[in-house]
């Protein structure tokens, strides 16, 4: 358990931190990235790696891919929660507008099938405040993105740290 | 920094990641390109809901032509357009050595004055200038990415040879 409380707590804060409308817009594809950056400092803070020693490649994936899957779960969890409190009626305008750019495309057809679908998340979450549909594609779509951006987050930390690890041991050694 | 000979193993990786990022802003100009309805019918709803995980998609704030809109923000297209430029010149130049952190810090910096200046009232938002510092943070965000993936495959290349 204690390898993943750094991802755990890292990606609770940006599940948190996802569901702010002024920091979402503010950071927007930066959250995950420093949520994994965090989690590498906190991994070094806890002493799980030597005092001296860089931090390996390994870890940084693993910490960045853990990073992301508990921001996404987390951040779906929050978004499923507030729009069952709120039933927002954005998620109706988002699906009109997307209904008006399907068929403002250059090779626009029928938009039937997908739009049918997307009308009826809608209808259940403005009735029921859930929608399962919008649950399941939510948590999916988040959960492939914050990995991937958990992955670079880890992967740009674990140079900068390394980097620093490095002229700190050549200051040591002057 | 400018040795144009460099392993096979490192020109693997580098196109890899070159494909990668083209793939990804297919994605995010997938609005303009000529897919059959059947399939973009379906694709596009998908990848909105994918990219809008990492950017808010306001439309005022992201290039469009003739009202078809580029699925994210004018920052993440210059972010990632930074990217793929700095991964193609990645193909011809060595960029042996990883710059220095404070080149990472002063790449993200104008970005983060440019949010923090808009927000404040300082000026109108601009496209122009919210693409050109994202290229800027793009560019350098991409040689430390593609530094980290050549270390990990350069050992398991080691180890399975």
């Amino acid at each position: 358990m204690k390898k993943y409380l750094p991802a755990l707590v890292c990606g609770f804060g940006a599940g948190v931190a996802s569901i702010i409308p002024f920091l979402k817009s503010f950071t927007c594809c930066l959250i995950v990235p420093a949520a994994s950056y965090f989690a590498l400092l906190l991994y070094i803070k806890s002493g799980e790696n030597g005092v001296s020693d860089r931090i390996k490649a390994s870890k940084a994936l693993f910490l960045g891919i853990m990073t992301g899957i508990f921001a996404a779960v987390f951040s779906t969890c929050f978004d499923v929660l507030i729009t069952f409190l709120t039933r927002p009626d954005d998620i109706k305008l988002a699906v009109m507008e997307l209904d008006k750019i399907l068929k403002d495309m250059p090779e626009a057809g029928s938009t039937k099938g997908i739009t049918d679908l997307l009308y009826k998340m809608s209808e259940d979450i403005q009735n029921y405040g859930f929608s399962a549909i919008y649950t399941v594609s939510m948590f999916f779509s988040s959960l492939i993105m914050d990995t991937i951006f958990g992955i670079i987050g880890g992967l740009i930390g674990m140079q900068v740290l390394n980097n620093r690890q490095k002229r700190n041991d050549s200051n040591n050694f002057q | 920094m400018f040795l144009i000979f460099f392993t096979m193993e490192k020109l693997i990786i580098r196109i890899s990641l070159t494909c990668i990022l083209i793939i990804w802003m297919t994605g995010i100009l997938i609005s303009f390109l000529p897919i059959p309805a059947k399939i973009m019918n379906y694709l596009f709803p998908m990848l909105k809901l994918c990219y809008s995980h990492i950017c808010h998609q306001y439309p005022p704030k992201s290039f469009h032509w003739d009202n078809v809109y580029l699925l994210v923000c004018a920052r993440c297209a210059g972010i990632y357009s930074g990217a793929l430029i700095t991964s193609l010149f990645s193909l011809i130049l060595s960029f042996k050595n990883l710059p220095p952190n404070r080149a990472l810090l002063f790449s993200v910096v104008p970005m983060l004055i440019d949010v923090i200046a808009y927000n404040a009232g300082l000026y109108e938002y601009s496209k122009i200038i919210a693409f050109s510092t994202g290229v800027l943070s793009g560019s350098v965000c991409f040689l430390y990415i593609m530094n980290a993936f050549e270390n990990i495959f350069m050992k398991i290349f080691k180890g399975i040879n």
